[in-house]
C-alpha cells in the first residue's frame, strides 16, 4: 500500500533513455512545472550507451556513435534543470481515479520513497526475449547471451565474450551485433534465421556478409545447443530437407524479438495490448488511464533511437496539452486492430477529428504505424471497418521490422462504424 | 598430508545438507564433499517443490513412511530455518471413472495417514476452487495440506546452518576413489585425501558409482527418462492458485503432470513424457518436450496460453533406482558404508532421511552426543521483494546498496548479491538460486554483466575468472580486448 507521506510532482517521467529525455526537453518549454526524471542506471542515455555508430539522424540532425549521443542527451537533460534521480527504480505504480494524483513508489540509494505526480510518463523502453521464449533446445551451458547482453560486455566493459560466436536472428540489431563482435575480435561463424528471408533490408546485411566473410543460413533453425560447461557446437537444421549440421563456436548471441517492459502496467488499469505487449494508447500517447502517457520502446519492442525521440517530444507535447486544455474527450476515439502478419499497429486508438484537424494545420502527431513479421512481397494493405472496407492500398514490398505508417487520412469515415473499430489486415499475392 | 574426518557426506544435494544438518547437532567431526561449485546441483535443481502430503504412496513404501515423519516436523524446520512455504492445496483431477476410482484409492490411503481435510469433489465445485481447471474433470480430490515450498531455499538453510554448526563444506571436491583400509576408508578426491570412520553415499545419480568405488555394489541406479520443467511468466502466476495435477499413470500413482504455482509467483509446468536421455551428464532441454508437455497439460488447465509467457527451462535426470523405492541402509560389506539414495519426491522427505541416517549411524558403532551449543535457527537473505515499506526504508538508510536494484525484473538489490556471495555463491547460477536475480522475465540479459563484475569485486578476483556454474562456464574468454 502507498506510504503517508508523498511528494507532490507535476510530471514523472520514467526512464531517462531516448523517449523520456527528448520528453523532458519538451516540457521544459513550460517554465511552471515541477518534472523530475527517474532512471534506473547510474548514467542517463538508456540502450544507445552500448550502441555504437550511426545515432541522432533524425533527432539531433547530425551522427554520433552511440555513448557521444547518450552523452549529448545527458548534457541536454542536465541543462534544463529539472531534478534527475540516478539509481531510482520505480517499483509500482498505482493510477489514481477520477483526476486525483498517480502514486508512484521509488527505490533509490536515497530510500524508498513516494511521489504524487498529476501526470506520468512512462518511458521504460524494452529487453529481448529469452533463450526458452526462443525454444532453443539443448543443454544450458555459459556462453548464450542476448545482444543487450553482449553489447554491454563489449561496448561498456570492453570485456570479450568469446572467440567464435553464432548469431540467430536477422534483424537490424543481428548486424549491428555483427559490428560489435568483430570489435572484440570475435569470428562470426554465422548468422541463422528460421525464416525463408531475412527480418530486415536485405543489402546491407549481404554486403556485411561478404565484407566480414560469414554466411547467412536462412530457412534454418537451431536444433540443439551442444557443450555442458561452454557452448562447443550448435547443431543447425535446413528446414527445406531436414539436413543436419553442427557449427563448432563458444558462443552463441540470441539477438532481436524485442518485447515490451511493461512489468509496471502490469496489474494496474492500464490496459495493455496483447498483439504489442505494450500500453493502449491514443494519438497523445495517453494510455487508457488519464494523465499517463507512454513513449518509445514500450509501446512496441525495439525501434530506432531516434524515432523514441521524436515520440518522447510528441508526448512530452501531448502532457502539456493534456494538462493545460484537457485534451480530447475519451467517446471520440476510435480502436484500431490488426491481424496477422501485421504484428502491430501503435497508437492503438485514433480520433478523425484529430486527423482531420492534423491535416488542416499540419499538426505533428504519432500517426499509426505498423510492421509485419516477416517481409511481404506485393502485399495490399486493407482497413476494414465492420463489413465495409474503408481503405486499401498496394505496396511493393513491406519489409520486416520497419515502421510503415498508415494513411488514416485517406480512410473513408463515413464508413467507420464507431463501436466496431477498424481492423487491418494484408491480402499478400506473394510472400 | 591426509584431512581426517569422522563421517563424510559424500554429495551435496537435497539428502547430502539434510544429513549435515542433522549430524551437526552432534559432537561430530563431519565433511561434507560436492562435485559441483555449489550445492543442489544434481536432482535437486529439477525437483518441483511440492510438500507432498503423502497420499499418492502405497502402503508399506519407505517412502510414505519417510512422508508421514517428515511433515510432522515441516512445520517447525520452517520456523527454525526461515524458509518460504505457503499451504496453497492441490487438486488431483480426474477425468473417468477409472481415475475416480484412483481418487478414491488415494483418499483411503491418505486417511490411514491422517491426512487432514481430504475430500472428493465433483461438478461446478472444483471450478469454484480453482477456475482456470478444464470442466472436462468429473471429480478431484482436494488436498489442501499441500504445499509449495522453493527447493534451494530449503538446501540452502541446510547448508548454511550446517556450516554455522561446525560442518566443514567442501564444494568443487570429487571424489576418486575409496580405499577400506584398518577399519576406516581411504577416499581420493581431486584435492586432499580424505581419512574417514563413516562414509555417507548421498551421491544421487552417482550413487552407484560411489558404491562400486567401495566395492559395494548392492542396487542399481537407473536413470532412464530426463524431467524437464518449464516457467511461466509472473503475468500468469496467479491464475492458478493451487497446484493441479493429473494422473500419468493409473498403476502408479507418484508419477503425475502438474500445473505448480511456484513460490517466486510463476506457474511450473511439468509432465512426465519419455525423453531418450544420452548418458548422466545429459541436460539438454529437447525440441518438442515443451510441445508435449503442453499438449499433455491442455487437459488439466485449457484456457491457458502456456506458449506466450515461457520464460525459462530446464531438464535434469531423476535417480530412480531398481527397487523403487528409497534406499537408506548401511552396505551388506561394509556396516559403516551408508548408502542414501532417494527419488523423488526426496525434498518433501529431507526432513525425516537426517535422523534416520542418525539411528543408522548410532546402530553401528558411532558414538554420539548432543552438542550443547546448536543453533537451530537461520536467517534468510533479505529480500527487497518480499519486504514491507517500513523495512525497506530501515535498510536502506542503514546500507545504501539496498537502495540499488541490479535485477530489474525480481528487482534485486546490490545488498542482497553482497549477501547472497558471503553466504557461499560463488558462480551467477549461485547467486541466481539464493536472491533469483536473473530468473525474471529477461533472464539475465540487463543484470549478467553488473552481478559479474559484483561477484568478483567481492570475491576479490579477476572478472574473467567468473563462471556461470563451476569450473569451465566461464562468461568471458578475455578482461580486455585490445
Amino acid at each position: 500500500m502507498p506510504m503517508e507521506s508523498s511528494i507532490n510532482l507535476d510530471v514523472a517521467v520514467v526512464g531517462g533513455g531516448p523517449a523520456g529525455i527528448a520528453a523532458c526537453l519538451e516540457l521544459s518549454k513550460s517554465t511552471d512545472l515541477r518534472v523530475v526524471l527517474f532512471e534506473g542506471d547510474r548514467d542517463l542515455g538508456g540502450m544507445p550507451r552500448s550502441c555504437h555508430v550511426f545515432f541522432g539522424m533524425r533527432d539531433q540532425k547530425r551522427i554520433q556513435t552511440g555513448p557521444a549521443y547518450a552523452r549529448r542527451l545527458g548534457k541536454l537533460m542536465e541543462g534544463i534543470g529539472f531534478d534527475i534521480h540516478r539509481s531510482a527504480r520505480v517499483l509500482d505504480i498505482f493510477p489514481g481515479k477520477e483526476g486525483e494524483p498517480h502514486l508512484i513508489r521509488v527505490l533509490s540509494p536515497k530510500g524508498l520513497r513516494d511521489y504524487a505526480c498529476r501526470s506520468l510518463l512512462l518511458a521504460t523502453g524494452c529487453f529481448e526475449s529469452p533463450r526458452a521464449a526462443r525454444q532453443i533446445p539443448g543443454s544450458r551451458p555459459a556462453g548464450v547471451l542476448t545482444t543487450g547482453t553482449l553489447q554491454q560486455l563489449v561496448n561498456m566493459r570492453r570485456q570479450k565474450p568469446g572467440r567464435r560466436a553464432l548469431i540467430i536472428g536477422s534483424e537490424n540489431i543481428s548486424f549491428s551485433s555483427v559490428l560489435t563482435l568483430r570489435r572484440a575480435g570475435t569470428s562470426i561463424v554465422g548468422i541463422v534465421e528460421q525464416g525463408p528471408s531475412l527480418q530486415t533490408h536485405p543489402f546491407p546485411a549481404e554486403v556485411m556478409s561478404t565484407f566480414f566473410g560469414f554466411p547467412i543460413f536462412k530457412g534454418t533453425s537451431v536444433g540443439k545447443i551442444l557443450g555442458n560447461e561452454r557452448v562447443e557446437a550448435v547443431e543447425l537444421v535446413r528446414k527445406r530437407d531436414g539436413y543436419c549440421w553442427k557449427v563448432e563456436c563458444d558462443t552463441v548471441v540470441m539477438t532481436g524479438r524485442f518485447r515490451p517492459d511493461s512489468a509496471l502496467i502490469e496489474n494496474t488499469s492500464i490496459e495493455l495490448d496483447p498483439a504489442s505487449q505494450g500500453p493502449v494508447v491514443d494519438m497523445n500517447l495517453m494510455t487508457s488511464v488519464q494523465n499517463i502517457f507512454a513513449a518509445g520502446n514500450i509501446l512496441r519492442g525495439a525501434d530506432m533511437h531516434d524515432l523514441c525521440a521524436l515520440e518522447g517530444r510528441l508526448a512530452g507535447r501531448g502532457i502539456l496539452n493534456q494538462l493545460r486544455y484537457g485534451g480530447v474527450r475519451e467517446n471520440q476515439w476510435i480502436r484500431l486492430h490488426a491481424e496477422s502478419p501485421i504484428r502491430y499497429v501503435v497508437p492503438q486508438r485514433i480520433s478523425p477529428a484529430l486527423v482531420r484537424k492534423s491535416i488542416l494545420i499540419k499538426l505533428i502527431l504519432p500517426w499509426p504505424s505498423i510492421q509485419v513479421e516477416c517481409t511481404l512481397r506485393r502485399p495490399v494493405l486493407e482497413a476494414w471497418s465492420g463489413e465495409s472496407l474503408i481503405w486499401s492500398g498496394a505496396f511493393r514490398k513491406i519489409i520486416a521490422n520497419t515502421r510503415i505508417p498508415v494513411p488514416v487520412e485517406k480512410f473513408d469515415w463515413k464508413k467507420v462504424d464507431l463501436k466496431e473499430g477498424i481492423l487491418l489486415k494484408i491480402r499478400s499475392i506473394r510472400t | 598430508m591426509s584431512i581426517k574426518a569422522h563421517v563424510l557426506i559424500i554429495g551435496g544435494g537435497i539428502a547430502g545438507t539434510s544429513i549435515a544438518r542433522e549430524l551437526s547437532k552432534y559432537e561430530v567431526d563431519v565433511l561434507l564433499v560436492e562435485k559441483e561449485a555449489d550445492v543442489g546441483w544434481g536432482q535437486t535443481k529439477v525437483s518441483y517443490a511440492i510438500r507432498h502430503p503423502g497420499a499418492r504412496w502405497s502402503p508399506g513404501t519407505l517412502a510414505r513412511e519417510l512422508i508421514v515423519k517428515s511433515n510432522l516436523i515441516f512445520d517447525r524446520l520452517v520456523e527454525e530455518l526461515d524458509i518460504d512455504f505457503k499451504r496453497c492445496g492441490e487438486l488431483i483431477l480426474a477425468f473417468n471413472p477409472d481415475e475416480l476410482e484412483c481418487l478414491k484409492v488415494m483418499k483411503s490411503r491418505g486417511e490411514q495417514i491422517q491426512v487432514q481435510g481430504l475430500e472428493i469433489i465433483e461438478g461446478s465445485e472444483i471450478q469454484r476452487l480453482e477456475p482456470l481447471v478444464s470442466s472436462g474433470a468429473i471429480a478431484a480430490l482436494h488436498m489442501p495440506t499441500a504445499g509449495i515450498f522453493n527447493p534451494f531455499d530449503l538446501i540452502h538453510a541446510f547448508y548454511e546452518n550446517a556450516g554455522e554448526n561446525g560442518v566443514r563444506m567442501w564444494t568443487d571436491t570429487e571424489v576418486l576413489g575409496i580405499v577400506p583400509e584398518k577399519g576406516q576408508f581411504i577416499v581420493e578426491t581431486n584435492r586432499e585425501e580424505i581419512e574417514a570412520a563413516f562414509i555417507i553415499n548421498a551421491a544421487g545419480l552417482y550413487a552407484q558409482k560411489i558404491a562400486q568405488m567401495a566395492g559395494t555394489d548392492n542396487f542399481k541406479i537407473k536413470y532412464p527418462t530426463k524431467a524437464s520443467c518449464f516457467i511461466l511468466d509472473r503475468a500468469v502466476g496467479d491464475r492458478v492458485g493451487t497446484i493441479v495435477t493429473g494422473l500419468a499413470d493409473l498403476n502408479a500413482f507418484h508419477r503425475f503432470k502438474a500445473v505448480i504455482p511456484t513460490y517466486g509467483g510463476n506457474l511450473l509446468l511439468y509432465s512426465p513424457i519419455p525423453e531418450p536421455s544420452h548418458g548422466i551428464d545429459d541436460r539438454a532441454v529437447e525440441k518438442r518436450s515443451f510441445q508435449m508437455t503442453c499438449e499433455s497439460l491442455r487437459s488439466l488447465v485449457p484456457d491457458l496460453d502456456f506458449e506466450g509467457h515461457l520464460i525459462a527451462s530446464f531438464s535434469g535426470l531423476t535417480a530412480r533406482n531398481d527397487r523403487g523405492d528409497f534406499i537408506i541402509e548401511a552396505s551388506e560389506k561394509q556396516d559403516r558404508f551408508i548408502h542414501v539414495a532417494l527419488p523423488p519426491p526426496g525434498i518433501t522427505c529431507s526432513p525425516a532421511i537426517g535422523k534416520r541416517v542418525t539411528k543408522i549411524l548410532k546402530k553401528n558403532g558411532l558414538v554420539l552426543k548432543e552438542r550443547a551449543d546448536f543453533n537451530p535457527h537461520r536467517k534468510r537473505i533479505r529480500s527487497a521483494r518480499n519486504a514491507s515499506t517500513e523495512e525497506m526504508v530501515r535498510w536502506v538508510k542503514k546500507d545504501v546498496r539496498y537502495g540499488r536494484i541490479v535485477c530489474r525484473c525480481e528487482e534485486v538489490t546490490e545488498g542482497e548479491i553482497v549477501e547472497a556471495v558471503g553466504r557461499g555463491a560463488s558462480t551467477l547460477d549461485g547467486v541466481k538460486f539464493r536472491t533469483r536475480a536473473g530468473m525474471g522475465r529477461c533472464q539475465g540479459n540487463f543484470c549478467t554483466p553488473p552481478i559479474t563484475d559484483l561477484l568478483a569485486k567481492e570475491m576479490r578476483c579477476p572478472v574473467e575468472r567468473i563462471t556461470k556454474k563451476g569450473k569451465g562456464s566461464n562468461l568471458l574468454i578475455d578482461k580486455r580486448y585490445h
